[in-house]
């Protein structure tokens, strides 16, 4: 290779790199990466606040439910209380929170407490209180969501969103109201 | 002094990364930073939200307070936070009154809750109790322009346990 031919090389990508025709294109596909980013994290907020909306939503209607469900029994036997099995609590929130979350696994037994884990959704049941006393029997429900952003799965452990509520069953209060062993 | 065409090029190859990796530090990210701050805030909102319908549901329930005594709504709240990350504080409830209008089927709607139970000819005492919960949240990037930190919330709502006899 000639003195000249090196010289006009060196010229030919010195006009390549100074070209500003391509300029924007590249520095789009620098900062593209950044830009998609921002707006995959703003679409997600939105996701956040659809999942959010329905676990608070489950939680407070399933609780209402089992309570009334509860109720429901006292007024049938008049003086029976008979909480909801677990699986029929986890159907129940199962189809309120149905579409944004991932329905949970029945789970098995005849327990009315208890805690399901399905994925990244956690809900916990817990029965508690006596007949009589100044609460009467009341259902403590805890939803719990790991939330993890859509196509940031390597960001840390996700947000952690709790929702509790506690339900009482009417006519619990009052003495002499018996619990059933079994739930139903 | 005047550049030549090719410098000219190097010298402006970078301008809109450099700009863009400013603005992403300077205004994207702490538009991030309050965005989580904002979750913080609306999950401790939700579960103040949900802790009100909870004493309302209870109130509904166990006719508390109907007759002027209250229950036990200490024990509703000492379960949720017993379940809950953040603590509710549960400021007793205060029996409420309103003088409504109307009959049974057609009352108007009560404008204020007093605490009066004097009610003037042709108007029907409703029995309210009155709660206010408060709790405060610890957001995960504090800064000076949005939430103070620790941010407090508070929630006051009313549960309409009956009327006296027309």
């Amino acid at each position: 290779m000639t003195v000249g031919m090196r010289s006009r090389s060196f010229h030919f990508l010195l006009r390549i790199f100074a070209a500003e025709r391509a300029g924007a294109a590249v520095e789009f596909a620098v900062c593209s990466f950044g830009v998609f980013a921002f707006i995959l994290a703003i679409l997600n907020l939105g996701l956040l606040g659809f999942q959010f909306g329905a676990l608070v939503h489950a939680v407070q209607q399933t609780g209402r439910w089992a309570a009334v469900q509860a109720t429901a029994s006292v007024v049938s036997s008049q003086a029976a209380i008979t909480e909801p099995c677990l699986a029929r609590t986890v159907s129940q929130f199962n189809a309120l929170a149905d579409p944004p979350l991932v329905a949970m696994a029945q789970p098995s037994g005849a327990s009315a407490s208890g805690t399901q884990i399905s994925g990244n959704e956690t809900l916990t049941v817990s029965w508690t209180g006596a007949a009589g006393s100044a609460n009467g029997i009341y259902e403590t429900l805890t939803g719990t969501l790991r939330w993890q952003p859509v196509g940031f799965s390597s960001f840390g452990q996700g947000f952690p969103l709790q929702i509790s509520t506690a339900a009482s069953v009417a006519g619990s209060t009052i003495s002499g109201v018996t619990v059933n062993a079994s739930c139903s | 002094m005047q550049l030549s065409r090719a410098r000219r090029g190097f010298g402006r190859a970078g301008n809109v990364t450099v700009e863009f990796a400013l603005l992403a530090v300077l205004f994207l990210m702490p538009l991030l930073a309050v965005c989580a701050d904002f979750i913080c805030v609306i999950n401790a909102r939700a579960q103040l939200n949900t802790a009100m319908q909870a004493l309302i549901y209870y109130a509904w329930s166990t006719g508390s307070g109907a007759s002027g005594t209250q229950g036990n709504e200490t024990g509703i709240i000492a379960a949720i936070n017993a379940a809950s990350d953040f603590h509710i504080t549960y400021s007793p409830g205060t029996m409420k009154y309103s003088c409504v209008t109307g009959s049974a089927g057609n009352y108007t709607v009560p404008a204020a809750l007093s605490t009066s139970t004097t009610c003037g000819t042709g108007n029907t005492l409703f029995y309210y109790e009155q709660y206010t919960l408060t709790t405060s949240v610890k957001v995960p990037f504090p800064g000076p322009f949005h939430f103070a930190n620790p941010y407090a919330l508070s929630v006051t709502g009313a549960a309409l346990l009956g009327h006296a006899s027309t």
